[in-house]
């Protein structure tokens, strides 16, 4: 992102793809109680931000969480968290 | 850690990643300490432990939307200027937002220019505001309105004593507003007699003494061709001559003439002295003026009346 030097964008990626890494670790952790919202508002949040750290993989897997939890599709949430899980570990 | 004496900004968002790049965004602009929330509720707690400068706001939150926060802390702060960050899907909530009070919408995600631009934005409009409750003026744009303020430019000069009052009032408002500092320093008091002869003079402080029968001569010569040439268009109800740096004005009574060497500008309650001085003076002489002969011991006191100008115009300088 031109707004920041090269230091400062490494660090905010790395902050970025730990705290996202946390999180879908904590939903996955509590799949069976969580909500569609809740599970639809993660989607929405990283469909925006992915893009915003310049990993556009995550937004596109992030649309389609959100989408999928307005379908109350699980079997296609469970499986884009498998893949968003598999893209940070590459990342951390 | 925050400064106490710094402006608080605060940011209500739920997502993690819109914070971190806020508080990024933040280290670049010291002079403010943001405060960040993580939810509506974080935030009204948070706002009612210090005061804020302005706040920044996400729409789409679960549990309280960002409008329902704003309706909030709008009826509990009206004046706090609010900007929403909103996604492009969210156009139709952010036109809500500037119903609810809102200041702006930023599309997500912000930007350190967009993020700069709302708040340079906020404080413009809190200066403005600021002004406003104090019921003041703009003292800049009055500074330039006054200083290029001209009879001449509006066409006001053809019309007599009108052209006078305008300029009276320019001259006003520059020496209370523009120029206040540089009110009339008096150099040099003559009284003169039409003809030309110096009945009384005095000079400031520090001001060269010269040969007051030539300069008596001077004046009478230059303000005679001045009557005739350039009257019309003086910007004082005094006949006034600019020589460099300096002015001299001229106070003409039925028998002499009271010129006053000056450099700034002559508030209009010193031409007013000026005039009164001189009228005393005359009314005061009036016997001996009528058929004075030129004897300078017949009106040896006249110098008190410079005096006593000399302390009215200048009586805050040395």
């Amino acid at each position: 992102m031109d707004d920041f030097d090269d230091d400062e964008w490494a660090e905010m990626q790395e902050m970025y793809i730990n705290h996202t890494f946390k999180e879908l670790t904590s939903i996955k952790e509590n799949i069976n109680s969580a909500t569609f919202d809740s599970l639809r508002t993660f989607g929405h949040n990283i469909k925006g931000s992915g893009g915003m750290y310049g990993f556009n993989e995550i937004t596109e897997m992030g649309a389609t969480i959100e989408s999928a939890a307005k379908d109350e599709n699980m079997d296609q949430i469970k499986s884009n968290f498998d893949k968003l899980e598999t893209f940070l570990k590459s990342k951390l | 850690m925050t400064d106490e004496n710094l402006p608080n900004i605060i940011a209500v968002d739920d997502d993690f990643a819109v914070r971190m790049a806020m508080e990024f965004m933040f280290k670049k602009w010291p002079e403010y300490n943001l405060i960040l929330a993580e939810d509506p509720n974080d935030a009204l707690a948070k706002l009612e432990e210090r005061e804020y400068m302005m706040m920044f706001s996400d729409i789409n939150m679960p549990v309280m939307s960002g409008l329902d926060l704003l309706k909030i802390v709008k009826e509990k702060k009206p004046e706090l200027p609010v900007i929403m960050l909103t996604s492009e899907t969210d156009i139709q909530n952010s036109i809500t937002a500037f119903r609810y009070g809102a200041m702006d919408y930023l599309l997500k995600p912000p930007t350190v220019a967009t993020v700069r631009g709302a708040i340079d934005k906020a404080v413009e409009y809190l200066e403005e505001e600021a002004k406003k409750a104090a019921g003041g003026i703009d003292m800049d744009d009055f500074k330039d309105m006054v200083e290029n303020f001209s009879p001449e430019k509006m066409g006001l000069t053809e019309s007599g004593s009108k052209s006078t009052e305008f300029s009276k009032l320019v001259n006003v408002l520059q020496e209370k507003l523009i120029h206040p500092g540089k009110i009339g320093r008096i150099h040099n008091l003559f009284l003169l007699s039409k003809s030309g002869i110096v009945i009384a003079n005095l000079s400031a402080k520090n001001v060269e003494q010269t040969d007051v029968d030539i300069l008596g001569g001077m004046f009478t010569a230059v303000k005679d061709f001045m009557e005739d040439a350039v009257s019309a268009s003086t910007t004082s109800s005094l006949n006034d001559i600019q020589f460099g740096n300096f002015h001299v004005k001229f106070a003409s009574g039925a028998y002499s003439e009271l010129a006053v060497v000056y450099t700034g500008i002559m508030n209009q309650e010193s031409e007013d002295s000026i005039t009164d001085t001189l009228m005393a003076f005359e009314i005061e002489n009036s016997a001996i003026l009528e058929n004075w002969d030129g004897d300078l011991s017949k009106l040896e006191g006249s110098i008190k009346y410079l005096e006593t100008l000399f302390g009215d115009i200048d009586k805050d300088k040395d």
